[in-house]
């Protein structure tokens, strides 16, 4: 000890080092064997790699993984699309329900043909599922979508028991369409969708899209453009504010479901708080449309939902549309989707008998949803 | 005893921080500061220990000055490896501090002269003959400090414990004597 004092006396630093020692009484020996090994780290060269391969290597993993899917996602719909083709032209037995049909089914098939799954937006691949028959622009859109699933030929002919082909409400489709946002229409026909390579592909596409369409649906007239590069405008993820005769506001809901269930009609979507719901195209709140049930929105809804009951008490949802003339009187019912014969039969019923409306000279379509729920 | 490292060669070690700085300063590799950092840690751990306080800040400040050498080696000219350091040290535990509290650095240019280095050997004889006389004109306290401690070898908590001083008044007995020893010498050797 006396040494190191010793030496402390012409060393300033020992001096101070000592007496920092001095201050604890606790052996410092570990903490000097700590920061010998800390030094020893800071300095190691080699580690630095060895992480950033740590960090690479997810990476790369989870990138391979989302092609692989991307990929399995694509082939299948080439194949696919065939089988589906010839199915759907076929099918044109004509049902007994005064529900329209229209074309886009096929349309539908065709269109989706081309590979364009991947790149399009989500909710236009939802809307391909739907069984829909509408004619409303987001559902030409959707002509340009995602995969063809074996499902959705068979939920289309299912469907059609339902529905009639758009043959012969041709009126109803020219009226309908008129309504549908342009771009609606091209989307259908071009196909709407951004698409790089494989043109061939999307010209064929497009040629069978024509011959699908040509004297069907009327109104639509087929554009023969090449399909070179399509964009879908304004079909971002972001819905409408304005429903201007699309489904967006309603629908979106119902095509999620619709993609989780593949071809499972009956999709209760437990987010429905309301039992009844409609909209109003044009007005983001519905109390201001001019046109409007007599008594007023609450107690029209009111009425649905103490109607909305089943004898059997079974519950599904159904989709309607329809118009208001001048005098009031509603016509043009249309089941957007439906659920059982009886249930989408009630659901009619009970519009039909409902409380009398107030029209206006504006006269777009109303969606009324309407969820059938269990009795008290 | 634990801190024996502390007793070293003086020369031998200046030499070859010497070549581990020229080294760094060549190759850019690091191993060779940490080699020359590892060889003053010790000392730079007990200084911040005195100006911190606190075990585990210590340990956090070594590392700290370990960066700041790294980044200042290319930098300075750096003469005296050992006492540039110490300055260094220094300096970040009182700017530590004065996060704190508020206190005054010192400039980091002082260079220090390590005493050890600048003593000449030779002329023994009559030095010792000339540093008994200027001895026996110092004032008691520092004369008995400088005795005990120097001639005796006595640690100064001995010291302490026999004169009644308190440790802070044995060493600055001791270290006043030994100016005045050193004022008294070189008046000798104006002669």
């Amino acid at each position: 000890m006396h040494r190191l004092e010793r030496e402390a006396q012409d060393d300033p630093f020992l001096m101070d080092a000592l007496e920092g020692y001095g201050l604890s009484n606790n052996d410092q020996q570990d903490n000097l064997a700590e920061l010998q090994q800390r030094l020893a780290d800071r300095v190691a060269p080699k580690k630095e790699r060895s992480i950033l391969l740590w960090r690479v290597l997810p990476i790369a993993a989870s990138l391979l993984i989302a092609l692989t899917i991307g990929y399995m996602l694509f082939k299948p719909t080439s194949d696919k699309q065939k089988a589906a083709m010839p199915l759907v032209s076929s099918s044109t037995p004509p049902a007994p329900a005064d529900k329209v049909n229209v074309q886009p089914d096929s349309a539908k098939k065709t269109v989706s043909a081309s590979s364009i799954l991947a790149q399009n937006h989500v909710p236009v691949h939802h809307h391909l599922n739907r069984p829909q028959p509408v004619i409303s622009a987001p559902e030409n859109v959707v002509g340009a979508i995602s995969s063809i699933k074996d499902d959705t030929a068979a939920y289309t002919a299912r469907n059609n028991a339902f529905y009639k082909k758009g043959n012969n409400n041709a009126a109803n489709v020219g009226q309908n369409i008129q309504m549908v946002d342009s771009y609606g229409d091209q989307a259908a026909i071009r196909g709407g969708n951004k698409w790089t390579g494989a043109n061939k592909e999307a010209s064929d596409t497009a040629k069978t899209l024509t011959n699908a369409l040509a004297g069907r649906v009327a109104g639509l007239s087929a554009n023969k453009k090449e399909l070179n590069e399509v964009t879908i405008v304004g079909y971002g993820s972001v819905q409408k504010r304005e429903v201007t005769g699309s489904v967006a506001t309603i629908s979106a809901r119902d095509t999620v479901a619709q993609t989780m269930r593949q071809a499972k009609i009956t999709s209760p979507i437990d987010s429905t708080m309301y039992l009844a719901e409609v909209v109003v195209p044009g007005y983001a709140d519905k109390a201001k449309s001019p046109t409007r049930p007599a008594d007023g929105w609450k107690n029209y809804l009111a009425y649905i939902k103490q109607e909305a009951v089943m004898p059997d008490n079974s519950v599904g949802k159904v989709m309607l549309a329809f118009k208001i003339g001048k005098d009031g009187l509603i016509y043009g019912i249309r089941i957007l989707k439906g659920s059982t014969m009886a249930i989408n039969q009630k659901a009619i019923e009970i519009l039909k008998n409902g409380p009398v409306w107030i029209g206006s000279s504006v006269n777009k379509e109303i969606k009324l949803k309407i969820k059938f729920h269990k009795g008290d | 005893m634990p801190l024996m490292k502390f007793l070293k060669g003086s020369k031998k070690s200046l030499d070859s921080d010497e070549k581990l700085l020229l080294e760094y300063r060549q190759t850019g590799d690091m191993a060779a500061l940490a080699v020359l950092y590892q060889q003053y840690m010790h000392l730079v751990f007990g200084v911040c220990l005195k100006y911190l306080k606190d075990e585990e800040l210590s340990k956090d400040a070594v590392m700290q000055i370990f960066e700041e050498l790294i980044v200042k080696v290319t930098k300075h000219d750096i003469k005296q490896f050992k006492s540039w350091l110490y300055v260094l040290s220094r300096n970040y535990c009182l700017m530590q501090l004065r996060s704190g509290k508020k206190m005054q650095t010192e400039a980091l240019d002082e260079v220090m002269e390590l005493a050890g280095d600048l003593h000449p050997d030779n002329e023994r004889e009559e030095d010792l003959t000339a540093l008994e006389r200027c001895k026996e004109k110092l004032p008691s306290a520092q004369k008995l400090s400088i005795q005990l401690f120097y001639i005796e070898e006595k640690c100064y908590k001995e010291i302490a414990d026999d004169t009644g001083y308190t440790l802070n008044e044995v060493k600055s007995y001791i270290q006043n004597g030994k100016r005045n020893l050193k004022i008294c010498l070189e008046k000798n050797r104006e002669r």
